[in-house]
């Protein structure tokens, strides 16, 4: 009995990790069974809008920027690994490239915002987002236009191409929960920390010596080597990609997932992709009307649900923690 | 502490050739009715605004510095109304208070949950300690801040600031919002902070507290320092009743007083 | 030579309206603190509604009045109902709030009126006059008179009355000004109601050119607040100035380099005004420069 306890206390710092290590192994493996057809593509969706969402909420939920040029990241992200990859460089490599080029774009905006007093975010990746969609549009040579560039050779891992939707899904469900792991790690980091000290109040934030510069533009590097992971895995998912991936309206469905979540919460910001992703495709046929409930959601969700998924999920963890005192009292009294 | 300083707001004179000196192992009083630029003293040290003049803290010279390295040298401060948004908990506040200590790093929570556990079970210990040192429930841990009580919230604020272990504390209108037993509680407890070695100035308008509390006090009145001394001495001079004449909540701290910027320059 | 006059003036009619955007924007920036993203949106929803009440058999100076008035109505129900209970929220959240609106009003206005372009009669004859080889329309012409005389007379209102100084006042601290018996959710209420109707007049007057589209109004907000940063955010001047500025930039660009690019200058100026100066060309330090 007391080893048993004391194994499981061993293992309750690392719950974290083996909630990652497991659950991206069991889902890999059973989710590509579960589902299928159509069912699967929206789950490899889900994984790649879970990724950049969570990026987005390193830098909006976590710190209070307001970007939303999220989506433009991505497409540095998809530009950068398409064109690398068909200059023949290597697959792993082409990914990591992806990141960087998505993060140096978004430190760009980072550094401009450490001048700025914090309102005026929304504008420079305003600016950022578009200028992206309009080079992406115009410099015909290099990104194909409107018409975009093809994915010349699909990668392979382990020998298995990553054509098809079942062989890409693992590839996406163990990158989203790893990227929710990185994200989780940093809110409980001291990095995190200081994020949301930044969003809390800036002058609090300045007197608990946080250097608040510094912190903002780290913050967009990693949100935007997140965006830039999840434009490479749009890449490969589609073998194709073109400016209207990438445009304000996805920008803002991801800020719509952020929104969903709540409170900077990871989990929520996962669970509200899966939700919104799926709830997307059947408005993608809608056009107007699937504009509409975006655009009404987030101003219902910002007044009635300011706490998006993670107040809910207080709710629920308050409940189950009084449930679990009470029974353990009405067990030590018997 | 600080030399000649001159603040002004777009032409209007906030602070005119203002000098004070805290020494060390001090407490220190600045008191003055509404408008005298006594939270505004606290903001130019606090690097909030720009001034001109000297700023000495702990033996640097930081007029020129960010906030941020101004309060990475061992002093910390508190608002006199505390901006906490309404999911944070008493926790999360404890650890923004901490950051000075560079534990729990982004890579160890990552890579080596353990040692971060182990860091996490000593910042608990030591927030524990700090709240103890005040006299609040260490069991608010989880609570969310906004769902106290006013003179709890600012007791945390100072739990806060302290847990950055800091050797010059700055308090900003503390007793504002606090109880007749929250106020004597505040003075008991920062005389045993000062016993211990803590320096402290601290901007007030309950002229009842600082009386009790203080070892100096400072006069401001509309920008300028009348005179400072020993508060037994200083608190009955004729001009400083006369900078204090039409200003009567000068006894007790008074909920309605109109907030002075609530401690932050306008934004 | 007679190229570069006549985009100078055509550009100076648009800017005037553009800054009509503009200052709206940077009155209710002045006075909240917030971004509005929507106000292209309702500078469209003026054009719709005008339209409307022209189709319902209203004749075309009433039509275009109530349409005025209806965006003035519009934006004040936004205030009330969207916007209000978020002040106390950081300031990202009304912010995003306005974004929501602007997909809002944008699916909406598609949902009613449908994608494909609208005509609205301008207010005046569209047939050119030659003056030295120079064609000017008496539209542009009416647009740079009202959009010039409404701008300075919100100038003056705004600057010499007590409403002006209680308005910056709230932006600055919400809670000292109340002392002095003004009501910062008045002022708030104030703010977006003239916005609302400075973009409604600003949209009759440009929708002849640029077509009644419910997508244009993105372009509208975005040249708007370019405008407003390029002339300083707050600054009420400035945004006219800076109007008129990107008007002539982008009319210039589209004829000597491409008018693909012409809203990529618009970017880029904003870009170089964050870089360089971010306070722009009449607005303040205390606005825009991060003090700690």
């Amino acid at each position: 009995m007391t080893s048993a306890v004391r194994a499981v206390s061993f293992l309750v710092p690392a719950r974290r990790l083996i909630v990652f290590v497991v659950g991206a192994v069991a889902c890999a493996i059973f989710l590509p069974v579960i589902f299928s057809g159509l069912n699967l593509l929206i789950v490899n969706q889900a994984c790649i809008y879970g990724i950049a969402a969570l990026g987005l909420n390193v830098i909006f939920g976590m710190t209070s920027l307001l970007s939303i040029a999220q989506a433009a990241l991505m497409g540095v992200g998809a530009y950068t690994f398409v064109l690398t990859a068909n200059r023949g460089i290597g697959f792993p490599a082409t990914v990591v490239l992806a990141c960087l080029g998505a993060a140096i774009v978004s430190a760009i905006t980072g550094l401009i915002s450490t001048r700025v007093r914090s309102h005026y975010f929304i504008l420079i990746t305003l600016a950022l987002a578009e200028t992206v969609t309009l080079v992406a549009a115009n410099d015909l040579s290099l990104t194909g236009g409107d018409n975009g560039v093809a994915l010349n050779t699909i990668p392979t891992i382990f020998g298995d191409s990553l054509v098809t939707p079942a062989a890409f899904a693992p590839l996406a469900i163990a990158s989203l929960f790893l990227v929710w792991y990185l994200a989780e790690c940093l809110r409980t980091s001291r990095f995190g920390v200081a994020l949301r000290a930044i969003s809390t109040d800036e002058y609090l934030a300045a007197v608990s010596g946080v250097a608040i510069s510094r912190y903002r533009l780290a913050a967009t590097v990693v949100g935007g080597a997140f965006a830039g992971l999840a434009g490479a895995m749009l890449a490969i998912s589609d073998a194709f990609i073109g400016p209207q991936n990438f445009q304000l309206d996805t920008g803002i469905l991801l800020l719509l997932m952020v929104v969903l979540a709540g409170g900077g919460s990871n989990t929520g910001t996962v669970i509200a992709s899966a939700i919104l992703t799926y709830l997307s495709q059947g408005l993608l046929t809608l056009a107007a009307v699937g504009e509409l409930i975006y655009g009404v959601a987030i101003v219902v969700l910002l007044i009635a649900v300011p706490d998006g998924l993670a107040g809910v999920g207080h709710l629920i963890e308050r409940q189950v923690r009084t449930g679990v005192r009470l029974l353990t009292v009405r067990v030590q009294n018997h | 502490m600080v030399d000649e300083l001159d603040v002004s707001f777009g032409g209007i004179h906030a602070l005119r050739g203002v000098s004070l000196s805290v020494p060390l192992g001090a407490i220190y009083g600045i008191v003055g009715p509404n408008g005298s630029g006594k939270t505004t003293v606290l903001n130019a040290v606090s690097g909030f605004v720009r001034s001109s003049g000297g700023i000495h803290v702990l033996g640097h010279s930081v007029s020129r510095w960010p906030s941020h390295r101004r309060f990475g040298l061992g002093m910390a401060r508190t608002f006199q109304v505390p901006k906490i948004s309404h999911t944070l908990t008493v926790w999360e506040l404890m650890r923004m208070g901490d950051h000075g200590r560079r534990d729990r790093a982004w890579w160890k929570e990552t890579l080596a949950p353990w040692a971060a556990a182990r860091e996490e079970r000593e910042t608990r210990r030591r927030v524990g300690d700090t709240l103890e040192s005040l006299g609040l429930d260490t069991g608010l841990l989880d609570t969310r801040v906004q769902t106290l009580a006013q003179g709890i919230i600012k007791m945390l604020d100072v739990a806060r600031a302290l847990m950055a272990a800091p050797t010059l504390l700055l308090l900003d209108e503390p007793t504002a919002g606090m109880n007749e037993a929250e106020i004597a509680n505040l003075a008991q407890r920062l005389q045993a902070l000062n016993a211990a070695g803590l320096t402290i100035a601290v901007v007030e308008h309950n002229i009842r507290f600082l009386a009790g509390a203080c070892h100096i006090v400072a006069v401001l009145h509309v920008g300028r320092k009348i005179c400072d001394g020993r508060p037994e001495e200083v608190l009955i001079r004729p001009d400083v009743i006369e900078a204090y004449l039409g200003d009567v909540d000068t006894g007790f701290a008074d909920p309605s007083h109109a907030p002075e910027n609530q401690g932050r320059p306008a934004s | 030579m007679t190229l570069l006059i006549q985009t100078l003036a055509s550009g100076v009619a648009a800017g005037a309206v553009y800054a009509l955007i503009a200052v709206g924007f940077s009155l209710i920036y002045k006075t909240t603190r917030i971004i509005n993203l929507a106000q292209g949106d309702l500078a469209i929803l003026g054009g719709y509604l005008s339209y409307t009440y022209l189709r319902v058999g209203l004749p075309l100076p009433v039509a275009l009045i109530a349409g005025v008035l209806s965006t003035g109505v519009a934006a004040a129900v936004i205030e009330r109902v969207a916007l209000r209970p978020l002040y106390k929220r950081p300031l990202a959240i009304p912010i995003l709030c306005t974004v929501g609106i602007a997909v809002l009003l944008e699916s909406t206005m598609q949902l009613i009126w449908g994608s494909l372009p609208l005509f609205l009669p301008p207010v005046a004859s569209t047939t050119p006059w030659h003056v030295e080889g120079i064609a000017i329309t008496p539209l542009q012409v009416v647009m740079f008179a009202i959009a010039t005389a409404s701008a300075i007379g919100l100038l003056l209102g705004i600057g010499r009355t007590r409403i002006g100084r209680a308005m910056r006042g709230c932006a600055e601290d919400a809670e000292v000004t109340s002392l002095f018996g003004v009501n910062p959710d008045r002022m708030y209420l104030l703010a977006f109601t003239v916005g609302g109707l400075l973009a409604g007049l600003a949209g009759i007057l440009i929708v002849p050119t640029i077509g009644l589209l419910p997508s244009s109004g993105l372009n509208l907000s975005v040249i708007g607040f370019s405008a407003a940063v390029l002339g300083g955010l707050g600054s009420l001047p400035g945004a006219i100035l800076g109007g008129v500025l990107i008007s002539i930039l982008v009319n210039v660009t589209e004829v000597y380099v491409s008018s693909n690019y012409a809203y990529g200058v618009v970017y880029l100026i904003m870009a170089v005004v964050l870089l360089v100066r971010v306070r722009g060309l009449l607005g303040d330090d205390l606005e825009a420069v991060r003090r700690i």
